[in-house]
């Protein structure tokens, strides 16, 4: 049996013309949408590599955040766009002795800190996996930044911290990520890419 | 009684009735005033340096976000009910734009595209194609939906419904951008907001009657399939290219001699800019409408 359709109603009064109009647009926008998230992306997570042997690290830090290499630590990168406290990534290494835990590093951060931030409070977490496989303890904090500079008349805000630990040849290697409360998850797809490229 | 000489007295004529509201002059007088008003803030605040008490500055701000809006429903949605044959939906048509730009723009450009986060510290070109193509294309798109699926082909009676529409839709997004501004800066000075009312509504505007000649053109005649989007493009980048340089104008630039920001000349470009798009599309209207009279004479002769 044939079945011939015959005078199906149109159920739209569009030309052609004007329906591919329309696909057109529509097409054209979810090309710009996916045009804009790539370049969004490549632009945010753009990175500089930056080398020190004489500590034997290797990382890729955030485009536009400034580095800074002048403390008790290796490296330090902030995020100077920030109005409050800049969101922090930083590597310090510390010498320890053989018989050394990272109970007794964390003990020790905690006592340091204890000193120099209010409110400090410390959380422990279970351990990690960095992407060359190194074991490595991790711990979160949460302490209270004032800006000490008084023209700029700021509130004081609520920073959250991890610390990522790792123990070989003789020291302790602390990578640090502190951010104000509010942009603390915002911010940490960047500090685990950090943790991804970075060769210890 | 005095008796005239037929000859003497001139023979009434008949008099053409216009049966539309006449957009050009809407849009003409609406950003007129619009342009008087917030310079004339900006003057006083910024340059005249009047100071007014806490709350009146709190009112005035809101005035001033709504200022678009007021003007269109005095000198577009009123007058189109003074005249034989109104567009309907123009007040649907801002409505639904104001929601979906509420629901779907703000929020888009907030949370996913997130422009502040990476567009600052980029350079100028990069800046220009990357405004165009998020925040430009996003909000051009959104009003040109609006508008295709409320009120584009059947209730398009003439080319300039289709500029009275967009400008309605351009109308109710540039008042959720504005208000969003007032919302998220509450203590910006009524000369800042009043800027920003103004280059919003300018640049939206002028955007929107480049997409209007596109639905007109696809409406009442037959362009090529990618004529619309190529409209969408243009108003795109109209809109969102000249954000980086409306800000340049309004940030003082870095430099060893000082640095001074020229809020102004921003003022100026934007309604530069519309007067400019207004005139050319106006003109590219006139010669489609000439161009269907003259094709459909020629079809009568024929």
């Amino acid at each position: 049996m044939t079945i011939i359709e015959v005078g199906r109603e149109e159920t739209s009064g569009l030309s052609l013309r004007q329906r591919w109009s329309h696909y057109f647009a529509i097409l054209y926008t979810i090309i710009m949408v996916i045009i804009s998230l790539n370049l969004r992306d490549s632009i945010l997570y753009a990175t500089i590599p930056y080398e020190n042997t004489q500590a034997g690290i290797r990382v890729f830090y955030p485009q536009n955040w400034l580095l800074d290499t002048d403390g008790d630590y290796v490296f330090r990168v902030r995020d100077m766009g920030q109005r409050d406290f800049k969101t922090t990534i930083q590597v310090q290494i510390i010498p320890i002795s053989s018989e050394s835990t990272v109970r007794n590093l964390l003990d020790n951060l905690a006592f340091t800190r204890f000193q120099v931030y209010a409110a400090y409070r410390q959380f422990p977490r279970p351990e990690i996996t960095l992407a060359d496989g190194t074991i490595a303890s991790a711990v979160d904090y949460t302490f209270v930044f004032n800006n000490t500079d008084p023209f700029l008349e700021s509130l004081p805000s609520v920073v959250v911290g991890q610390d990522i630990i790792v123990l070989q040849r003789g020291q302790a290697v602390v990578i640090s990520y502190q951010a104000s409360a509010d942009r603390y998850d915002e911010f940490y797809p960047i500090f685990q890419n950090f943790l991804a490229d970075m060769e210890l | 009684m005095g008796r005239y000489a037929a000859r003497l007295v001139t023979p009434p004529q008949d008099e053409e009735i216009h049966p539309y509201r006449r957009v050009w002059a809407s849009i003409a007088i609406e950003s007129g005033v619009l342009f008087a008003l917030c310079t004339g803030v900006f003057v006083g605040f910024n340059l005249i340096g009047i100071s007014v008490p806490t709350v009146l500055e709190q009112g005035l701000r809101i005035v001033l976000v709504l200022l678009p809006f007021f003007l269109w429903v005095i000198f577009s949605l009123w007058r189109e009910q003074r005249v034989p044959l109104p567009r309907v939906r123009l007040f649907a048509v801002m409505i639904i734009t104001v929601l979906a730009a509420n629901a779907l723009g703000v929020p888009i450009v907030d949370l996913v595209f997130q422009p502040d986060r990476w567009l600052p510290l980029a350079p100028v070109p990069t800046r220009i194609v990357a405004y165009a193509i998020t925040i430009g294309t996003l909000q051009e798109f959104i009003k040109y939906m609006v508008v295709r699926y409320t009120v584009w082909r059947d209730f398009f009676r003439t080319r300039l419904d289709s500029v009275a529409y967009t400008f309605a839709s351009a109308v109710g997004y540039a008042t959720v951008l504005n208000v969003q501004f007032v919302l998220t800066t509450p203590t910006a000075s009524p000369d800042a907001v009043a800027l920003y009312v103004f280059e919003t509504m300018a640049l939206g505007a002028a955007a929107s009657i480049v997409v209007a000649y596109g639905m007109a053109e696809l409406r009442f005649a037959t362009p090529s399939p990618l004529f619309l989007p190529l409209t969408l493009i243009i108003a795109s980048f109209l809109y969102g290219g000249l954000i980086p340089i409306r800000v340049n104008f309004v940030n003082a630039s870095f430099s060893l001699a000082g640095g001074f920001p020229k809020p102004l000349i921003g003022l100026m470009l934007s309604f530069g800019v519309l007067i400019v798009i207004s005139f050319v599309f106006s003109f590219l209207f006139e010669r489609s409408e000439r161009a269907a009279q003259e094709a459909e004479a020629a079809e009568g002769r024929a």
